[in-house]
C-alpha cells in the first residue's frame, strides 16, 4: 500500500480519524481540548502513535507521546519524529 | 489427518478479589475498568496447591473431550509459578489424574507458554507418536505479585485451564507461529526477588504489534481471512490490548472472546481458561475455527489457528481408534 504524503495537514486529519475510531467524540476534538476532557488516556495515545507509524511509515514510540496532554502537543511530538 | 482441540476445562480458586479490594493502593474501580477491563480476579490461598487446581482443570478437559486418562501419553503444563521448582508440575498433575507414567514436563515461556505447549502437542500428534495430548496452563501469579505496586497488583490473577489436543480427520491443519526477543527482557520479567516487573506502555505497544502481526501470518498460512475465524481468543492480559489487536486485524467484535473482566491476567492459564469459559457459554461449535494469540515475558509471543472438536463433524469411522468414551 502506498504511503500517503507526509504533511502536517495529512497527519492531523488522520489523527482525528483515529481518535474517532477509538471512540472519542469527533465534535469535541479540537487542537487544544485536553486529553483528560476528551477521555483520551495513555493507551489511546499509544494506539494513536502506532496507527500513525503504520499509515506514514515513521517511528513514533509510546515514550515520545508520553507527556502530551492535548492534540496540539501530540501532533507536535509526531511532527518532530517525522521531520516536519 | 489433522489435529483439533477435543475439549477444555477450567478451574478457579474460590476467593474473589474485586477492584474495591485495591483502593488502599490509591486506585479505583473506574480507573482499573477503563484501562484494563478487569473487574475481579481470583486468588489461590497461600497454602493451597496449584497442582491440585491444574488437576481439576485437566479432569474437566478430559471429561469434556470424552478422553480417558489411560489414552493420554503426554502431559504438558505451561506455568511460571509451580509449587516446586523441580520436578515439573505436569508430573504431579498426571499422577493425580491417574495417568500411568506419561511423558510429562513443564513449559516456561511467560504468558505465551500455553501456545508453546500447544504447538509441542500438535507436533507430537502430527508425528504419529500420540493421538491425545493433555495441555494445561496454570498460574498462581499472586506468588510473584508485588502487592504494593498498583501498576501490576490489580492486573494479575490465579487460575488454571486445560485442553485435550487430539488427532482428527479434517482438512484444516493447525498453523502456529512462535517467537521471542531477548533484547527486551527488561520490559517484563520476574527477577531474583521473585516479583513481576513490567513497563506497561511499551508492553502494550509490542503486544499489539506482535499479536496482530503473527495472527495475520497464521491466517495467511491457512489461506484464511479474519472473517473465517469463528472465535478469536487472545491472551487476556488487558481488554484494551485485545480490542486494539482486534481492530488491527479487522476481526468483528462479536467474534472476540473476553473473560478478563472475571479472571484478570492469568498468564499461561489465560487462553485455556478462555476456551473453557467460551465452551461453557456455548460459543463454540464442532468444527469452529479458532484464532489464538499470546504475548508475554521474553519477550515471547505466538499465534495459532486450530479447530474446535472437528472430530464431531466427521463420521464414526473416522474417529481415532483410542477415542475413550466418545
Amino acid at each position: 500500500m502506498a504511503v500517503p504524503s507526509l504533511t502536517k495537514k495529512a497527519v492531523e486529519g488522520f489523527v482525528v480519524d483515529v481518535l474517532e475510531k477509538l471512540g472519542i467524540d469527533r465534535e469535541q476534538i479540537t487542537l487544544d481540548a485536553s486529553f483528560d476532557d476528551l477521555g483520551v488516556d495513555s493507551l489511546h495515545v499509544t494506539e494513536l502513535g502506532q496507527a500513525v507509524n503504520r499509515e506514514f511509515d515513521i517511528q513514533v514510540h509510546a515514550a515520545d507521546l508520553e507527556d502530551t496532554q492535548s492534540l496540539r502537543e501530540a501532533l507536535g511530538a509526531i511532527y518532530v519524529k517525522a521531520g516536519l | 489427518m489433522t489435529v483439533t482441540l477435543a475439549g477444555a476445562g477450567a478451574a478457579l480458586p474460590e476467593r474473589v478479589l474485586s477492584n474495591h479490594d485495591f483502593v488502599h493502593l490509591n486506585t479505583s474501580d473506574e480507573w482499573i475498568v477503563q484501562r484494563t477491563g478487569i473487574r475481579e480476579r481470583r486468588r489461590l490461598a497461600a497454602d493451597a496447591s496449584l497442582a491440585e487446581l491444574a488437576t481439576d482443570a485437566c479432569a474437566r478437559a478430559l471429561s469434556d473431550a470424552g478422553v480417558a486418562p489411560r489414552d493420554i501419553r503426554h502431559v504438558v503444563v505451561a506455568t511460571s509459578t509451580a509449587d516446586r521448582i523441580s520436578p515439573g508440575m505436569a508430573v504431579e498433575v498426571a499422577t493425580r489424574l491417574g495417568i500411568d507414567r506419561p511423558a510429562a514436563f513443564d513449559v516456561g515461556a511467560g504468558c505465551s507458554g500455553f501456545l508453546y505447549a500447544l504447538d509441542h502437542a500438535i507436533a507430537v500428534i502430527e508425528s504419529g507418536r500420540s493421538e491425545h495430548v493433555l495441555v494445561c496452563g496454570a498460574e498462581a501469579l499472586s506468588r510473584i505479585t508485588d502487592h504494593t505496586d498498583r501498576n501490576t497488583a490489580v492486573l494479575l490473577g490465579d487460575g488454571a485451564g486445560a485442553v485435550v489436543v487430539s488427532k482428527a480427520s479434517g482438512s484444516l491443519r493447525p498453523a502456529f507461529a512462535l517467537g521471542s526477543d531477548g533484547t527486551q527482557i527488561e520490559l517484563l520479567y520476574v527477577g531474583q526477588d521473585r516479583l513481576l516487573r513490567m513497563r506497561g506502555r511499551e508492553i502494550f505497544e509490542n503486544a499489539v504489534d506482535l499479536m496482530a502481526g503473527h495472527t495475520q501470518l497464521v491466517l495467511e498460512q491457512c489461506g484464511l481471512g479474519p472473517d473465517d475465524l469463528d472465535l478469536f481468543v487472545a491472551h487476556q492480559a488487558n481488554a484494551r490490548i485485545v480490542q486494539a489487536v482486534r481492530r488491527r486485524l479487522g476481526v468483528s467484535a462479536d467474534r472476540v472472546f473476553l473473560n478478563v473482566d472475571k479472571v484478570a491476567n492469568t498468564s499461561s492459564a489465560s487462553i485455556p481458561l478462555a476456551l473453557a469459559h467460551a465452551n461453557e457459554q456455548r460459543l463454540l461449535h464442532p468444527g469452529a475455527v479458532l484464532g489464538l494469540t499470546a504475548f508475554g515475558a521474553g519477550l515471547s509471543w505466538g499465534a495459532g489457528i486450530i479447530t474446535w472438536k472437528s472430530l464431531a463433524v466427521h463420521g464414526v469411522d473416522e474417529l481415532p481408534v483410542s477415542g475413550g468414551e466418545r
